[in-house]
């Protein structure tokens, strides 16, 4: 055998042979077919959640309370829609055993999420979850925890940000909490509350009585305090709430009416604005030696301070060009260039989290808007609209804006005031469920 | 004298006929077109005739009853050659062909009888024989089933022949080579820009309905995924992979773009691409380039 392949490689024709073929097959090699795709589709992701599996009746029972929250915090940011369990073909099963992919395919469905609920001793519980992509059939993430029992629902915000953030790429924003302005009572006498709630209207609780009016609530970065201004003893002033102690400070003793608090990034200082004789200025003042520093300086009104998520920039509104306008300065106060120039008032810049715009309300023409612009001016975009539509919040991701709309007053002079979520897009436009009007809100960051 | 008063005679009574009948028409072409005419008139006239005197005749109503089923088979058989076009290539249509060759003179051929001598209804039924397009077909087939085989043989025969010298031995393994390798792209070659154009169009236009983009994501409008997908012939994904994955790794922005890219070309909803399997050559590999700019107004 081995001497008949030795004569055959001898052949000189053979060689020949053999190299012409392999030259061929090399050159004959052909070019794929390339397909540009420029436009696609924005919809909802269809998800599974499959109630995470237990083995007595209280882990069951708490493992679709769980699947419940996480089903709805997906829906609610309109990226995800979870599809009804009655539609499943498979039933819940171990985390150990590998879904049939096929089953999930069969309805269409892009990503799954199954769990699992262990009630430790001393009423300790561990959660752990898989997300799965039904087409590649990997494992996008998996985590497990371990907490008290009374921390289901914070559990079950976790793992809903930690899908969000694994399918979207951004941090997600479930596990955080909103504080608003409670608004209860006759137009004439109107009790305003500091009220404070989870994001999807849960745990809803009040912080103060509502003897005092209290306006623009702010959370602190480490989410343990808010500032607000508060009409405390007849002169409207900057306060600082801590929510954990519930003790309220007056921050600084400034000699005219301070209001708009936001603290730093950081948390060190708090920027606001002070009106003293007509004019209004822009300082901060730092938390740990309380002194306050002036940043603007002009005769014109300049309020609704806000930090950039870096602390360089300060973003606000003026009116020094005749109109109120959004400007932007260093944190210093120095190199002020206006960014907006388009027709109708702008007011209430809130810097976006993620930095790249602004959210702002604008007025022109009786009716208000809810729009965003990129720091650089270009872009702006007007999102909602309504008969007075204000004061927005991003949420911790910079993805969605929250904001209160108020309805004009009806037969009986009543009027309503609620608050909506839009995402950025200007889509997926919600009421957040509150038990009474509502107003100012502000959201929370996500808790470390 | 006698003669030529004779002669003389005869030319004048020519020249008088002449002059008042006229010369005759030796180049008449109308009579041409008067053929025809005659022809379907006669035509016409007979076949309307030809069912009274059927009534009258047992012998006539037995033969008609025969005509009948001629006829009735003759109906039937253009429905059964639509069936083997695509299946059957040879034995079904060569017995079709058979049949309507034999079975239809027969037919005219007896009617031409029962009329008695209108010799002009021979001209009349020839021009229906071509209806049945089966054997055209046929023909195409046996046209392209010929050209393979020769083709084939060409290329099989010339080694065989020539086995006696090995120089010719040694060249037509090379020309076999060739001929191999020259099938293949020539098969490629064929392929036009129109094609190409509507092989992309198709891929286009299925996945666009499964890219689900998110343009709310941060720099969204800069992110291109670029995804390669092997597909089956029934132009189906088999296999689909993020090429540029090392570059989009390590953002999680990036990397969910390149994961909703991949997703869309796995989405069986999306599936099949209506390709030509013909040109399955062409699409099985394929590069995706996800670029969402336009989308944003770039």
């Amino acid at each position: 055998m081995m001497e008949k392949i030795v004569l055959f490689f001898r052949d000189r024709d053979a060689i020949i042979l053999a190299i012409v073929a392999i030259v061929l097959s090399i050159t004959s090699a052909k070019a794929e077919l390339k397909v540009d795709i420029t436009r696609g589709t924005v919809k909802a992701l269809p998800v599974a959640v499959a109630n995470f599996v237990g083995t007595n009746k209280k882990e069951v029972e708490l493992g679709k309370s769980i699947t419940s929250v996480i089903s709805s915090d997906l829906e609610r940011s309109g990226l995800f829609r979870p599809i009804s369990q009655k539609a499943f073909i498979e039933t819940e099963k171990s985390l150990d055993i590998l879904p049939k992919f096929q089953n999930w395919r069969i309805l269409n469905v892009q990503a799954m999420v199954q769990g699992s609920i262990v009630i430790l001793e001393g009423k300790n519980i561990k959660v752990q979850f898989r997300l799965w992509d039904v087409f590649s059939q990997r494992q996008m993430v998996g985590q497990v925890y371990t907490t008290v029992i009374s921390n289901w629902r914070r559990i079950a915000h976790i793992i809903a940000d930690a899908i969000y953030k694994r399918v979207t790429g951004e941090n997600g924003y479930f596990d955080t909490r909103v504080v608003y302005i409670a608004e209860t009572g006759s137009q004439i006498r109107r009790i305003k509350r500091l009220a404070i709630m989870d994001q999807d209207s849960e745990n809803h609780h009040f912080l103060t009585d509502g003897k005092f009016l209290i306006l623009t609530p702010r959370f602190s970065p480490n989410r343990q305090e808010i500032t607000y201004m508060s009409y405390h003893g007849g002169v409207p002033r900057v306060y600082i709430f801590n929510i954990d102690t519930g003790r309220q400070e007056i921050l600084g003793d400034f000699p005219g009416m301070t209001f708009a608090p936001r603290f730093s990034p950081d948390g060190n200082a708090v920027i606001m604005s002070m009106a003293r004789d007509g004019n209004s200025e822009i300082y901060t003042m730092d938390l740990r030696s309380r002194r306050a520093k002036r940043l603007t300086r002009h005769s014109s009104i300049d309020t609704s301070p806000d930090y950039s998520p870096d602390g360089t920039r300060v973003v606000f509104n003026s009116d020094r060009s005749g109109t109120q306008q959004i400007y932007i300065m260093k944190s210093d106060g120095s190199d002020v260039r206006r960014i907006t120039f388009g027709k109708g008032r702008y007011a209430t810049p809130v810097w976006s989290p993620r930095g790249d715009l602004i959210a702002f309300t604008k007025m022109r023409r009786g009716k208000f808007f809810i729009g965003v612009i990129g720091i650089d001016g270009k872009g702006e975009r007007l999102l909602t609209d309504g008969f007075l539509v204000e004061s927005p919040t991003w949420s911790p991701n910079g993805r969605v804006i929250m904001f209160f709309r108020e309805t004009p007053k009806g037969k009986f002079g009543d009027k309503k005031s609620k608050l909506f979520s839009i995402d950025l897009t200007g889509q997926n436009e919600r009421e957040i469920i509150t038990p009474m009007d509502a107003s100012d809100p502000a959201w929370s960051p996500l808790i470390p | 004298m006698r003669s030529t008063l004779s002669i003389s005679i005869v030319i004048h009574v020519l020249v008088i006929t002449i002059s008042i009948f006229g010369l005759p028409f030796l180049y008449k072409a109308p009579a041409k077109q008067q053929k025809p005419m005659v022809v379907e008139v006669v035509s016409i006239g007979n076949k309307t005739e030809l069912p009274k005197p059927a009534k009258k005749d047992t012998s006539k109503q037995v033969k008609e009853k025969k005509e009948n089923i001629i006829k009735k088979k003759v109906k039937k058989l253009p429905q059964p050659s639509i069936k083997p076009i695509p299946q059957n290539k040879r034995t079904e249509t060569v017995s079709l062909r058979k049949k309507t060759k034999k079975k239809t003179p027969k037919v005219k051929q007896k009617k031409l009888k029962s009329k008695t001598g209108f010799t002009k209804l021979a001209r009349v039924t020839p021009r229906r024989k071509p209806k049945p397009p089966d054997p055209f077909e046929s023909v195409l087939r046996n046209l392209a089933q010929d050209f393979d085989k020769k083709t084939v043989k060409k290329v099989y025969k010339t080694p065989k022949e020539d086995k006696k010298s090995k120089k010719s031995d040694f060249e037509a393994k090379i020309a076999k080579i060739l001929a191999n390798n020259s099938t293949t792209e020539s098969e490629t070659d064929k392929v036009t820009m129109t094609e190409m154009d509507a092989m992309i169009n198709t891929i286009r236009t299925s996945i666009r309905p499964c890219w689900n983009l998110q343009p709310g994501a941060k720099g969204a409008e800069d992110i291109v995924v670029v995804v390669r997908a092997y597909l089956t012939p029934d132009g189906r994904v088999k296999r689909a992979w993020v090429a540029n994955r090392d570059l989009l790794v390590n953002d999680p922005f990036k990397l969910a773009a390149a994961e909703t890219a991949q997703r869309a070309i796995l989405n069986e909803a999306c599936q099949p691409f209506r390709l030509d399997p013909r040109k399955y050559a062409i699409w099985r590999d394929v590069t995706l380039n996800f670029n969402p700019s336009e989308m944003f107004g770039k």
